[in-house]
């Protein structure tokens, strides 16, 4: 377990230094442009932009992971419209995270809920001294307290395991990513109108093209890696030594099986938060590879086994 | 020269592992004094709702008064083996104090209009999540009791701990006599049994 720990920190810095060179390198690209196109007279040597253009990119991404560390919580728990949960309407599940958070000898995290019908619940925080859990309204309706008590653990073991550090800083990062490409179309438009020429408008285009398929095929999948669908059955398995109780997280994946809304509020950066994929529900063996968690059924499978090894 | 050397690295790298590993203890020994305390919290928190749930039982079942008697003993002799800080007299204690409180809740359970009462809804969630917490606090202390009785056992630990003031923790039982019994189930309704 704490080797699993150590590597979702070391993955942690692996992909926040990766984030920072593909920064890097977009600094470079637009500073090669500005050189090359607009304001440099005929003659200079090309390129001489190219380390400003590095060093403010330097100087976002530093921005990027300081804010990622301030207030990524809060920025994921707003996006998604949760609320702090209020202790006279939820007495039975902040008991039960606090409780849970004993049995870990953690600090206990903040509670959140989303008002949305679909049952599902997700963790985040940097560290479990700040960290968070949020569950949709919809899950405290369906389940009752062992199977709402099974999904916690398995939450609190996202957190206790340092997944939710690991997620946070790749989603906040594609989510700063996304906001990169964004200025970079705005650039375009606002170029256009101060009549500079096609051929620029085109490269800015391109290149906020480029940016946002990097996000799609490149940290799209590195999400996905990050919390892995092994990582998925861990945080099952750890919840279950959390809380004894196999039972109640088995009967809580089975309901999940049966719902079929989808979410509307979490977004691709979140999705692999969730117990439950939100987005894809439950698909073909085709589209297993493309997904953040492993098939309900397989997981539903795998607890049994546990629960049959524990009864022994 | 060289020999000199050799052997102040060698003296150094001694105290060096040494210091690491009595700090290791250290960090240990407090890590068991601090699930300790959490579970100390709990406990108190049981002996300070008990009054409260007697107090409304009583209201609707006034001539239950056995019952009564015995929740009152049991939490009396549960705070008294309290002072003592030794789990196996706390365990006795708070295990017998248990089983009365579940005879008084089981009491209620014949008296609707109390059921349906508010404040006693109330109550009994908050003593649930007492014992909830309560049973995890326990096994939280029960592992890092048994990380650090490990680790004062170990070799070469186990040449310096004793002398060193680094005696060996006790477990925290939940019931002396019979164990693993599934407590929490029988005061939550909304809990189906195992299943």
């Amino acid at each position: 377990m704490y080797e699993q720990i150590a590597r979702n920190k070391r993955r942690t810095v692996l992909y926040t230094a990766l984030f920072v060179l593909l920064w890097l390198a977009v600094g470079a690209a637009v500073g090669d442009l500005v050189s090359a196109y607009s304001t440099a007279p005929q003659g200079s040597p090309a390129g001489h932009d190219v380390p400003a253009g590095i060093a403010v990119a330097a100087g976002l991404a530093v921005v990027a992971v300081l804010f990622t560390v301030q207030s990524g919580t809060g920025l994921v728990l707003r996006v998604a419209g949760a609320r702090l949960a209020d202790p006279r309407r939820y007495p039975q599940l902040l008991h039960l995270v606090e409780a849970l958070a004993l049995g870990d000898g953690l600090p206990t995290p903040a509670v959140y809920v989303v008002d949305d019908p679909s049952p599902n619940a997700f963790a985040v925080g940097v560290s479990p001294a700040h960290a968070a859990v949020t569950v949709t309204s919809g899950l405290l309706a369906m389940m009752d307290r062992e199977e709402l008590e099974g999904v916690l653990a398995h939450e609190l073991s996202h957190i206790k395991n340092y997944d939710t550090r690991l997620l946070l800083f790749v989603s906040t990062l594609i989510g700063m990513a996304g906001l990169l490409a964004g200025m970079l179309w705005r650039t375009a438009f606002f170029t256009r109108s101060r009549g500079r020429s096609g051929a620029q408008l085109t490269l800015i285009v391109i290149a906020a093209g480029t940016l946002l398929a990097l996000i799609g095929f490149v940290l799209g999948p590195i999400i996905r890696l990050a919390l892995s669908r092994r990582r998925e059955s861990l945080a099952d398995a750890s919840g279950v030594e959390l809380c004894r109780n196999p039972e109640g997280l088995i009967s809580a994946l089975r309901k999940l099986q049966a719902n079929d809304r989808p979410l509307a509020r979490l977004n691709q950066a979140t999705a692999a938060m969730c117990i439950d994929d939100p987005l894809r529900h439950h698909a073909g063996s085709l589209r297993r590879l493309f997904d953040t968690h492993p098939p309900l059924a397989d997981r539903i499978a795998a607890l049994e086994r546990m629960a049959r090894g524990l009864s022994v | 020269m060289l020999a000199i050397v050799i052997v102040i690295i060698v003296v150094l790298l001694v105290v060096l592992t040494a210091a690491v590993g009595f700090n290791a203890l250290v960090r240990q020994r407090n890590r068991t004094r601090e699930a300790w305390s959490q579970i100390d919290v709990e406990l108190k928190r049981r002996h300070d709702l008990i009054p409260n749930l007697v107090h409304t039982v009583k209201g609707y079942a006034a001539h239950e008064s056995g019952t009564f008697q015995a929740v009152t003993a049991a939490r009396a002799a549960a705070i008294t083996a309290g002072a003592s800080a030794d789990p196996a007299a706390v365990a006795g204690a708070e295990h017998t104090l248990t089983r009365t409180v579940h005879s008084l809740l089981a009491v209620a359970e014949n008296y609707p209009a109390l059921r349906a009462q508010e404040g006693f809804l109330a109550l009994q969630e908050q003593l649930t999540a007492t014992e909830d917490k309560l049973e995890y606090a326990r096994r939280y202390y029960n592992a890092s009791v048994r990380d650090y009785n490990t680790a004062i056992e170990s070799f070469p630990a186990r040449l310096a701990a004793a002398p060193l003031g680094f005696q060996p923790g006790v477990f925290f039982q939940s019931d002396p006599s019979e164990r693993d019994a599934p407590v929490v189930d029988f005061i939550a309704p909304t809990r189906p049994l195992a299943g």
